[in-house]
């Protein structure tokens, strides 16, 4: 127990400095280069504090401040919120394989904003988008728990298939959107599909922070719950847990972070499934532990993919969702693989 | 004094299928209750009906004189515990993990004070302390079993429900999983175990409950039970009824 404290310690403060570097660099990095001086500098001009790092030139720090700062804090609060929702999928269906993603709620809540920017209810207000991602999201979660789970409990290819039929299902949705709507609107729909922090704003960035710290918030208040969770949910609910309430209740956590990060950045896939996945293995599944090392974890992991998205190919950006899903996937096999082999079968 | 669990009447449908049909008993404080009977005759319905996990169709269980309906999860749970056949745990939780599991409903209360030496002391009883850094998942049936047993006596109920709690055991572990059932009740508590075994129910038992076609086909002291008229109506198989040379209790043999 005391090996596992200490090891959590130290894992925090290794995501805790991986964070802050990885912040640093994505400021850094780009069309116009940056010291990492000038970064420091330009954030502390800007919180009113001036140094000798402050940036030279104005347009550097009207470059930092305008473009890359709201970009890199959408990334951190996209990552964290992703994988918080990929921890608490896996907890309410007792099943590693759960994540926004791969079993279709991501593609409900792009769906949900799709339909926003075509019929025009986007316009103007940032905060409708987001609620009718949201409203995607808790359409698609409820569906998919109602499908997959029978007698208490949720076979893997149950929850696989409903996936395959929810994302095709919100996939003629979107293609519905991309040929109703105009050609602005379809290249919108078309990063969505991809998954995109290009262009983030201060707006956008604020109604992310909102919904994801309440999201996360209500996770973590719930965690000592997902714990009795995994004893199944006859003892949990001997336990004196009203299981069906929490059950309720984090599905609607789960719709407030996925409709929060798909709404501006689009599907980005595996991040609830990789980062949750790797923390249990290095912490342990104590959900209160479990689920503040992936809010960490998925911010990091997104903050250095942006990175990678802007760097790999010159004069060019990859989309974010297209390199998460490039190491997820493979990662997504291995993890079949092992529960195959450890249940004997599909289990 | 009142009753730990007073049943009356009880009836538990599934669709058009009556599972528990009348059924009334009562279990004081400091009683060790064995409910047996044939497989599908609704030992462990009857169980989840006792323990409040499933909605009766008719009749009334109070525990500790107030009716089910009227406790709140969180000090039902401070009241009774109860183990399950299904020994599940989704994610790999070591056993002293698990076995604190067994102290959430004590959670911001006095109590928790003693929740180390509650858990320790659990694991010890359920010969599981020598596990205790192991990865649930990692066990054997028979570990689990016990691993979950140590979960409800972390618990710390004054009511002990167990369904079939040796069902994956030695017999060695048998004997000690209801001697620390039968301790507990000499402490103090109410304790309802389903078991198959006769033999183990008559060594343990104060009273055993028989249970035939969803009805209580018996109910009193294993001598008064277990008599070979009432097994051969129950069981449709001729047994045998003898006595333990040592204890003088019954032993049920098949004929063969």
């Amino acid at each position: 127990m005391i090996a596992r404290s200490r090891r959590t310690v130290a894992v925090g403060a290794g995501l805790a400095v991986a964070l802050v570097l990885g912040v640093l660099l994505s400021a850094a990095v780009g069309q116009l280069s940056i010291a990492p001086t000038e970064v420091v500098g330009a954030f502390l001009e800007g919180l009113g504090i001036v140094t000798p790092w402050a940036p030279a030139e104005d347009v550097t720090y009207q470059a930092l401040w305008q473009i890359r700062f709201p970009r890199v804090a959408m990334s951190v609060l996209v990552g964290a919120a992703l994988a918080v929702a990929g921890a608490v999928m896996q907890a309410i269906f007792g099943n590693p394989l759960a994540e926004p993603g791969v079993v279709g709620v991501s593609s409900g809540a792009a769906l949900g904003a799709a339909v926003a920017i075509v019929t025009g209810a986007a316009v103007g207000s940032v905060a409708s988008l987001a609620l009718l991602a949201f409203a995607g999201g808790v359409a698609a979660t409820m569906l998919v728990y109602l499908m997959a789970r029978a007698n208490g409990r949720t076979e893997v290819v149950t929850l696989l298939l409903t996936g395959i039929a929810v994302n095709a299902f919100a996939g003629a949705g979107l293609a519905l959107m991309l040929f109703t709507g105009d050609s602005a609107a379809r290249e919108q729909i078309v990063f969505w599909q991809l998954g995109s922090l290009n262009g983030s704003r201060w707006n956008e960035v604020a109604v992310v922070a909102v919904l994801g710290t309440v999201g996360i918030v209500a996770a973590l208040a719930l965690a000592s719950r997902y714990d009795l969770l995994a004893l199944g949910e006859r003892t949990a609910a001997h336990l004196g847990v009203r299981v069906e309430r929490l059950r309720l209740v984090s599905i609607l956590v789960v719709a407030v972070l996925t409709g929060a990060a798909v709404a501006y950045a689009g599907i980005i896939a595996f991040v609830g499934l990789v980062v949750p996945h790797l923390m249990r293995m290095a912490l342990g599944p104590a959900h209160r532990v479990l689920l503040g090392a992936s809010a960490l974890g998925g911010a990091v992991l997104l903050t250095y993919a942006d990175v990678a998205a802007r760097t790999l190919v010159s004069g060019a950006e990859l989309p974010i969702g297209l390199l998460t899903s490039l190491v997820g996937g493979p990662f997504f096999f291995w993890l079949l693989r092992r529960a195959r082999s450890r249940a004997g079968g599909w289990a | 004094m009142t009753a730990a669990i007073h049943a009356r009447d009880v009836t538990v449908r599934a669709g058009a299928a009556t599972l528990v049909d009348g059924v009334s008993l009562e279990v004081r404080h400091g009683e060790l209750l064995a409910l047996v009977g044939p497989n599908g005759a609704g030992k462990s319905t009857l169980l989840s009906a006792l323990s409040g996990e499933r909605a009766l169709a008719g009749g009334l269980v109070e525990l500790d004189g107030r009716p089910l309906s009227a406790w709140q999860p969180g000090a039902l749970a401070r009241e009774r515990a109860v183990l399950t056949q299904d020994n599940e745990v989704a994610f790999p939780f070591t056993v002293a993990e698990v076995v604190a599991m067994g102290r959430s409903p004590w959670r911001g209360r006095p109590e928790a004070e003693r929740d180390d030496a509650v858990i320790e002391e659990s694991l010890v009883r359920a010969d599981v302390a020598h596990l205790a850094g192991r990865a649930f998942p990692s066990l054997s049936g028979g570990e689990r079993a016990r691993v979950s047993l140590a979960r409800v006596l972390a618990q710390g109920t004054r009511i002990v429900m167990l369904d079939e709690p040796t069902a994956a055991l030695d017999i060695r572990h048998q004997e000690e999983v209801f001697g620390l059932a039968r301790a507990l009740a000499r402490a103090g508590s109410a304790v309802v175990v389903v078991v198959h075994d006769l033999s183990l129910a008559a060594a343990y038992a104060d009273r055993i409950a028989v249970l035939d076609r969803a009805r209580l086909a018996g109910l009193g002291s294993p001598r008064e039970v277990l008599v070979p008229e009432l097994l051969e109506a129950v069981y449709g198989l001729g047994v045998r009824v003898i006595d333990d040379p040592d204890t003088r209790l019954p032993v049920v043999l098949p004929r063969r």
